[in-house]
């Protein structure tokens, strides 16, 4: 391989990116053109918006539940252990507000998020595209981005955001819970703790790096969806590309936010 | 130039597919116009979706290719159409929706109509061709083939701003006994100053319908 041909790689993946990335932008910022505007949520547009609430975040909860409770037995036990070693177990309740407002929380809503929705919506739009149903709304003079992409986008976005909540009261009841088996603090004093810990900029991050993720990945998830050619063996390529990029934007936009948050 | 005034929608010299028999088509519909084509189904390239060999179509005096995102949304719901039931088999309807939501849709994007209105004028064109239980509130791969047909004559006659209306095989498969209301209400709206063009592989018999296109065109 030449330098040549690791320049052109390199090219085309740039040019793959910045396409990618400004179509995202100019499909997001249509969403939100779309969705300020009253008159865009007429009566299929607000059940679509209804259906994605109900099948991307509520029929998550009990996954979420389940998973923010075993991360929050998990961190508590590791984070006493190693607390209790340094004789600093006092600052349980602030680190694991860290961990899990900041971090877990979040991230976990995001690949919740990825996992139950966005291989749903990459499939459903590739399969319309594939049998030319995308054409016969196109053909009915609607617009793709108010009926297929806004209600996804936002929906997503929300779900996201709600999955975040129930997980950080998931993982605190279950970190109760765990210390009271361990024993040696007492619940009250650690929840006290936990919330005299918790600032603005923690329920901005927590809001933040759940619905901005939530909302791009229903951009990716319908983008993907759209571009499929109309063949149904590109569907599988469409949702593997879908969920990968709806990962990397997720650690982007977790990044940018810590940064610009806490920093 | 057509009859009926400045043209609604004009074909010029259009070549729909190579593989096609017959030449260029040219055709200009006027108000309360009908043309009749011989052609398969060419729907979507008469929407602007699919591309022309060659040619070019144009609505209003305004060419598909020259239009923004918008201006084609906005035309595209001033043309109502029923697609071939043979070959668009797949793509008559969105397969996450029932038979009514389908129906529905276009209707429901229309500025200053109210849903209410939408259904009740759904439910009276939907008994008109004898669907006396209204529209069918099943998914489209459930229906029954004679209620697809009927469901797609209501979706097509239900925007109230349309001004074309493109009719591809609408009797296939269509029940006996219904055609009559559906071609009563096709007068109704050719009167009214849609322009209508027809298109199916075979000439249909016009004058046993009781309907006299204003263009023929049957090259093949």
């Amino acid at each position: 391989m030449t330098l040549g041909h690791v320049a052109g790689a390199v090219g085309r993946m740039g040019r793959y990116l910045f396409q990618g990335t400004f179509y995202l932008a100019a499909i997001s910022t249509e969403c939100v053109a779309f969705a300020v505007r009253p008159s865009s949520w007429v009566r299929p547009v607000r059940s679509r918006f209804v259906r994605q609430i109900l099948f991307g975040g509520v029929e998550a909860v009990p996954f979420t539940l389940f998973a923010g409770g075993i991360m929050g037995i998990i961190l508590t036990i590791n984070s006493f252990q190693w607390l209790e070693f340094t004789g600093r177990s006092e600052y349980l309740g602030p680190a694991l507000s860290v961990a899990i407002i900041r971090e877990a929380a979040p991230f976990f809503a995001c690949v919740i998020i990825i996992s139950a929705s966005a291989s749903a919506i990459t499939t459903e739009l590739a399969n319309m595209k594939v049998s030319g149903e995308i054409d016969l709304v196109e053909s009915q003079g609607i617009s793709l981005i108010k009926f297929l992409i806004m209600p996804r986008s936002i929906g997503l976005a929300l779900s996201a955001t709600g999955l975040a909540v129930v997980f950080v009261a998931a993982a605190f009841t279950a970190s109760g819970i765990a210390l009271l088996f361990v024993g040696r603090i007492a619940p009250g004093p650690f929840f006290t703790s936990i919330f005299q810990a918790i600032s603005l900029a923690d329920y901005v991050n927590l809001i933040g790096r759940s619905f901005i993720p939530g909302y791009l990945i229903g951009g990716i998830c319908c983008y993907e969806g759209l571009r499929v050619a109309e063949h149904t063996t590109a569907v599988p390529q469409a949702v593997t590309r879908a969920m990968l990029r709806s990962v990397a934007v997720t650690l982007i936009v977790s990044a940018i936010l810590a940064v610009l948050t806490y920093l | 130039m057509a009859k009926g005034g400045k043209p609604l929608f004009e074909l010029v010299d259009c070549v729909f597919d190579l593989s096609y028999p017959g030449g260029a088509v040219n055709m200009a519909l006027g108000r309360g116009e009908m043309g009749f084509l011989r052609r398969p189904p060419i729907s979507f390239q008469l929407l602007g979706i699919d591309p022309l060999k060659s040619g070019e179509i144009r609505v209003r005096g305004n060419n598909w290719d020259s239009m923004s995102v918008t201006e084609l949304e906005d035309t595209r719901m001033t043309i109502s159409g029923i697609f071939d039931p043979i070959t668009r088999l797949t793509g008559q309807w969105i397969s996450n929706l029932d038979i009514d939501e389908n129906v529905y849709l276009c209707p429901a994007f229309e500025a200053n109509r109210r849903y209410s209105e939408i259904m009740s004028h759904a439910d009276d064109l939907a008994k008109k061709f004898g669907l006396e239980k209204g529209l069918p509130k099943v998914r489209p791969i459930k229906a029954r083939p004679e209620d697809l047909v009927r469901a797609q004559w209501v979706r097509a006659m239900l925007p109230t701003r349309v001004n074309v209306m493109l009719l591809e095989n609408p009797l296939e498969f269509a029940p006996e006994e219904s055609i009559e209301s559906f071609i009563r209400e096709l007068r109704k709206i050719r009167e009214n100053g849609t322009a209508i063009l027809w298109i199916s592989r075979t000439t249909p018999p016009f004058e046993r319908l009781g309907l006299k296109p204003d263009i023929l065109w049957e090259d093949w």
